[in-house]
């Protein structure tokens, strides 16, 4: 399966945090209702930050003061990639999705003392950068594979 | 009493951060590293020292939150003591206007992606924020 990795061929499939969009016991007809509104709950909330966040960035880069560079149409168009993959296999939601200040955009996930980022840069290069606390635990440039 | 320029661990600092940013998410309660994020050509990441009875010249959040007319900003607040605590040090830099003005010295553009900074950067936004005022509108 197409995964998330680095040039060392580390994947980061479990790193970022699974969504679990099923639910745990059901009868079969529950099961069918709830686990289709749950995955489209899911889905409509992904929906919600790609056109919410990413696409009114594209149309509307004055929103942002001048201290901050806008993201660019190559990490826009990036991003909004990286969202629609981790969408399909259930990535957990970003707890955040912000500009960079220089042209990227980022997707975070905090949970706890756990902090993990995929940056997205300027140019569309892909980072996955970890934290424990405010400790940088790793940091690898990915490709979506 | 301590010198304008000595700047006193009893002391509150501030940063203005864009409310269009998204730097500062209001419904989690989260400052974001790129809050801290030294800017173009930084030798450090701008700061204020707030008015105080020691320096009741110095700004207040309001005026230290203050930017481009029209757009909102809040004023994320530090203790210098949680920062000297933690090795990061902030440094005296009146402005003719802003005789508060510091800047915190071990952020600059040219070090900004260096592991180091990052881990400033995000120790500042998830451990050292106190408080965060506003939003504030420019005029």
């Amino acid at each position: 399966m197409p995964a998330l990795q680095s040039s060392e061929s580390k994947t980061f499939s479990d790193a970022w945090g699974k969504e679990s969009v099923s639910p745990a016991v059901l009868t079969h007809e529950d099961a069918l209702v709830t686990s289709s509104a749950v995955v489209k709950e899911y889905h409509e909330a992904w929906t919600r930050l790609i056109d919410g966040k990413l696409i009114e960035w594209g149309w509307n880069p004055q929103v942002f003061d001048d201290e901050i560079e806008a993201p660019t149409r190559v990490a826009l168009a990036q991003a909004m990639q990286l969202a629609a993959w981790m969408r399909e296999r259930n990535w957990q939601l970003p707890t955040g999705l912000i500009p960079d200040g220089e042209g990227g955009v980022v997707f975070e996930n905090r949970q706890g003392l756990y902090y993990a980022r995929l940056e997205v840069l300027s140019d569309g290069t892909i980072y996955y950068v970890a934290f424990e606390g405010s400790k940088l635990t790793g940091r690898d440039e990915v490709v979506i594979g | 009493m301590c010198s304008p320029e000595e700047i006193g661990n009893d002391e509150i600092i501030c940063r203005r951060v864009s409310a269009n940013s998204g730097w500062y998410d209001p419904v989690r309660g989260e400052v974001k590293p790129e809050a801290f994020k030294p800017r173009v050509g930084d030798e450090g990441v701008s700061v204020d020292r707030l008015a105080s009875d020691v320096h009741p010249n110095f700004r207040s959040t309001k005026e230290s939150a203050a930017g481009q007319a029209g757009k909102e900003y809040y004023a994320v607040c530090l203790s210098v003591a949680s920062l000297r605590e933690h090795g990061i040090e902030v440094v005296s830099q009146p402005l003719g206007e802003n005789p508060g003005h510091a800047e915190i010295v071990d952020l600059t553009y040219e070090n900004r992606k260096s592991d180091s900074s990052l881990e400033i950067m995000t120790f500042l936004a998830h451990e050292a924020v106190l408080r965060v005022e506003g939003p504030f509108l420019s005029n």
